[in-house]
C-alpha cells in the first residue's frame, strides 16, 4: 500500500484526528485529496483498463455512428470557411468549408479500422516468422534472427518514409489508404516476430511439451494442440501493441504529407493544421484531433499493458 | 577470482564483431537498392505531372531513368564512389553526395548530440529526483506526463513546439525524454528492490548515499546499453523534426531525396544510418558480453 493511501486511511480514524490540530488536519485532507488520484496511477489497475476500454468503445461507436449523423466529410461549403463552432458545425469548419467533426470522426474510423487490420496482418506475419524460426532452431533460426536484426538496423520510420515516397505519384485517395496501412504491416512485424520467436523457443523446451511427447503426441498435433494455445496470449498482446503503433505511424506520416491522400480524412491529415501557428492561436479547436489521438492511444496502450510504469 | 580473457580472444571477438557489422551494413545497402529500384513508383517522375511535356518527352525521361536505375550499374557506381570517397552524385541536385553530407551533417549531428544529451540529463534527473523525494503524487504526475508524451507522434510534438518556437534539439529531447524516464525509472526501482540496497536502507543509509554507492553503479551498464538504443530512436525521430522545424540537415535531405526519387542519395543515407546504428549498438553488445567473460 502506498504511504499516502495509508495516510488517507489513518486520517479517517477518529483517534488520530483528535490528536492532530485543525489547520494541520485541513492541510492533510487537501494533500490527500490532491495526491490520492495521482498516487494510484498504475496502468495495470483493472479499473483503469475498464475505463480505457469504455473510452475506446465510445470513440469506436461515435466514429461508426458518424456514418449516419455526420457523413459529409468531403462537402465543401464555400460560405462557411473556417467558421467557429455552431449547432450546425459543432467543431467548426476548415479552410475549405468542410465539417471538422465529420472529418474527425471519419478519420478516426479509418485509422482504427485499418490499423487493426494492419496489426492483424503484421501479427500473422510475425507468427509465421517466429514459429518457423522457433520450431526449426539451429541454422534457420540464426538466419531468420539475423534478417530481423537487419531490418531493425534501419529506423523504421526512415525506411517507411523512403518506401512510401517511392509509390506512384498518381495514387488514388482510396488506394493511398490501403498502401499506407499495407506498408505499415509489411514493415512493422519485426519486433513482434522477435517476441513470438522467443515464446516458441520457450514452449519448445517447456516441460508441458516434453510431457506431451512422452504421452505419444507428435507431428502437427503436438504443435497445433499443445504449442499454439501457448502462443495465443503473446500474439494477442503483440496485436494490441501494434494497433496504437500503426495509428501513431500513420498520424506521423499524414503530418508529413505522406499518409492518406486528400480529400479522405485521417488523423494524420487533420493534424497538419498544427503546422500553422496562426491557425492554432486563432482556432484552438484545431487541437481536437490531437486530443482524440492522445486519448485513443493512451486507452489502447493501457489495454495492451504497454504503459506499465507504476508510480 | 575474476576470470581474465586473453588479448588474442578479445581481438578475435572484436574483429568478428567488426566483420559482422560491416557485412550487415553491406546487406542493408543491397536491400535498400533493391527496395528503391523495384518500388512501384520508381519509374514515375515529378515531371510526369507537367502538362507542357509531350508524350515523346515523357517517354524519353522514363527511358533515361530506367537506364540510370540499372541495379548492377548502380551497385558498381556506388562501390567505386565509396572507394573514391565522393559517394556518387545526387540525381536531383547534381551535387556530389559527399558535399551534401558535409553541408548538412553538422546540423543533424548537433541536433542528435544535444537532443540525446538533454534527454538523458533530464530523464535521469527526473528519475533520480523522484527516487530521492519519494513523493507519490509527484511520481504519479510524472508517470502520467511521460505516458501522455509517449502517446504523441514525433511529428505532432514538433508541430506543437513550432508554435512556441522551440529549437529542433529541444524537440528531440522532448521526444526522447519520456522513453529515457521510463527506462531509468524502471532500472532505479529495480535496483532499489535489490537485497544489498534493502540492507543499506534497513541500516539507515541516506537515499543519496544509497544512490551514489549502490544504485548508480548497478544500473550504469544497462543505462549504457539503453543510451545506444536511444541513438536509433533519435535517428528515426530526427527526420520528421527536421522536416517540420525546417532544419537543413540530413533528415530533411533524406525526405527531399525520397520525394525526388533520388536513388543514390537515399542509398548512401540509408547506409550512413545503418552504420551509425550498427556501431552504436555494439556498446550494448559489449555490455551483454561483459559479465560472461
Amino acid at each position: 500500500m502506498s504511504p499516502l493511501r495509508a495516510c488517507g486511511r489513518s486520517l479517517s480514524s477518529g483517534q488520530e484526528q483528535a490528536k492532530t490540530p485543525a489547520p494541520q488536519r485541513r492541510i492533510n485532507r487537501l494533500q490527500a485529496l490532491w495526491s490520492r488520484p495521482l498516487a494510484c496511477v498504475d496502468f495495470r489497475h483493472r479499473r483503469l483498463r475498464i475505463t480505457a476500454i469504455a473510452v475506446l468503445l465510445l470513440f469506436a461507436g461515435l466514429s461508426i455512428g458518424a456514418m449516419w449523423f455526420a457523413p459529409d466529410y468531403a462537402t465543401q461549403n464555400r460560405d462557411c470557411i473556417q467558421q467557429n463552432p455552431s449547432w450546425k458545425y459543432p467543431l467548426g469548419t476548415d479552410e475549405l468549408g468542410r465539417d471538422n467533426l465529420s472529418r474527425l470522426l471519419s478519420g478516426l474510423r479509418l485509422s482504427l479500422l485499418l490499423s487493426t487490420l494492419a496489426a492483424a496482418c503484421a501479427c500473422a506475419l510475425a507468427l509465421l516468422f517466429g514459429a518457423v524460426s522457433g520450431l526449426a532452431g539451429g541454422f534457420v533460426e540464426t538466419i531468420l534472427l539475423h534478417s530481423i536484426n537487419l531490418v531493425e538496423s534501419v529506423p523504421w520510420l526512415f525506411l517507411f518514409l523512403t518506401v512510401r515516397a517511392l509509390l506512384p505519384l498518381n495514387v488514388s485517395p482510396s488506394a493511398s489508404i490501403w498502401l499506407t496501412f499495407a506498408l505499415l504491416a509489411a514493415l512493422g512485424w519485426t519486433h513482434a516476430a522477435r517476441v513470438l520467436q522467443a515464446s516458441v523457443r520457450e514452449i519448445r523446451h517447456s516441460e508441458a511439451l516434453v510431457y506431451a511427447r512422452a504421452c505419444g503426441i507428435a507431428g502437427w498435433r503436438l504443435w497445433v494442440y499443445q504449442a499454439l494455445p501457448g502462443l495465443r496470449r503473446v500474439s494477442l498482446t503483440q496485436f494490441t501493441i501494434l494497433i496504437p503503433t500503426f495509428i501513431l505511424a500513420e498520424a506521423g506520416l499524414g503530418l508529413l504529407g505522406l499518409g492518406v491522400s486528400e480529400p479522405l480524412p485521417s488523423l494524420g491529415n487533420l493534424l497538419r493544421q498544427l503546422e500553422k501557428p496562426e491557425l492554432v492561436h486563432a482556432h484552438p479547436l484545431v487541437l481536437t484531433p490531437l486530443l482524440v489521438l492522445l486519448l485513443v492511444i493512451l486507452s489502447l496502450r493501457t489495454v495492451s499493458g504497454d504503459l506499465e510504469v507504476t508510480a | 577470482m575474476a576470470h581474465r580473457t586473453s588479448p588474442v580472444v578479445l581481438l578475435r571477438r572484436f574483429l568478428l564483431n567488426v566483420i559482422l557489422r560491416l557485412s550487415a551494413i553491406a546487406l542493408v545497402a543491397c536491400l535498400a537498392m533493391i527496395l528503391v529500384r523495384y518500388a512501384p513508383g520508381f519509374e514515375t517522375d515529378d515531371r510526369d505531372l507537367d502538362p507542357a511535356l509531350g508524350a515523346a518527352t515523357r517517354n524519353a525521361i522514363h527511358q533515361q531513368r530506367l537506364a540510370e536505375g540499372s541495379l548492377t550499374e548502380y551497385a558498381r557506381k556506388l562501390a567505386s564512389g565509396i572507394l573514391h570517397g565522393d559517394l556518387g552524385v545526387s540525381v536531383a541536385l547534381g551535387t556530389p553526395i559527399r558535399d551534401l553530407i558535409a553541408q548538412r551533417g553538422p546540423a543533424t549531428l548537433r541536433i542528435l548530440l544535444t537532443g540525446i544529451a538533454l534527454a538523458w540529463i533530464g530523464g535521469l534527473a527526473w528519475s533520480l529526483g523522484l527516487a530521492i523525494c519519494r513523493v507519490p503524487s509527484l511520481a504519479g504526475l510524472s508517470v502520467l506526463a511521460s505516458a501522455f508524451l509517449l502517446c504523441l507522434p514525433t511529428a505532432a510534438v514538433a508541430a506543437l513546439m513550432l508554435n512556441v518556437d522551440w529549437p529542433a534539439q529541444m524537440v528531440l529531447a522532448l521526444v526522447l525524454l519520456p522513453k529515457v524516464f521510463q527506462v531509468t525509472r524502471g532500472l532505479i526501482t529495480q535496483a532499489f528492490e535489490h537485497a544489498e540496497v534493502l540492507a543499506g536502507r534497513a541500516r539507515g543509509l541516506r537515499t543519496t548515499r544509497l544512490l551514489g554507492f549502490y544504485v548508480l553503479p548497478r544500473i550504469a551498464g544497462p543505462m549504457l546499453a539503453w543510451l545506444a538504443a536511444t541513438v536509433g530512436l533519435a535517428v528515426g525521430a530526427v527526420v520528421p523534426i527536421e522536416v517540420i522545424c525546417d532544419v537543413p540537415g540530413l533528415g530533411q535531405l533524406a525526405w527531399k531525396a525520397a520525394l525526388a526519387r533520388d536513388l543514390p542519395v537515399l542509398v548512401v543515407l540509408t547506409l550512413l544510418v545503418a552504420t551509425l546504428i550498427q556501431f552504436s549498438s555494439s556498446a550494448s553488445l559489449l555490455y551483454q558480453r561483459g559479465p560472461r567473460s
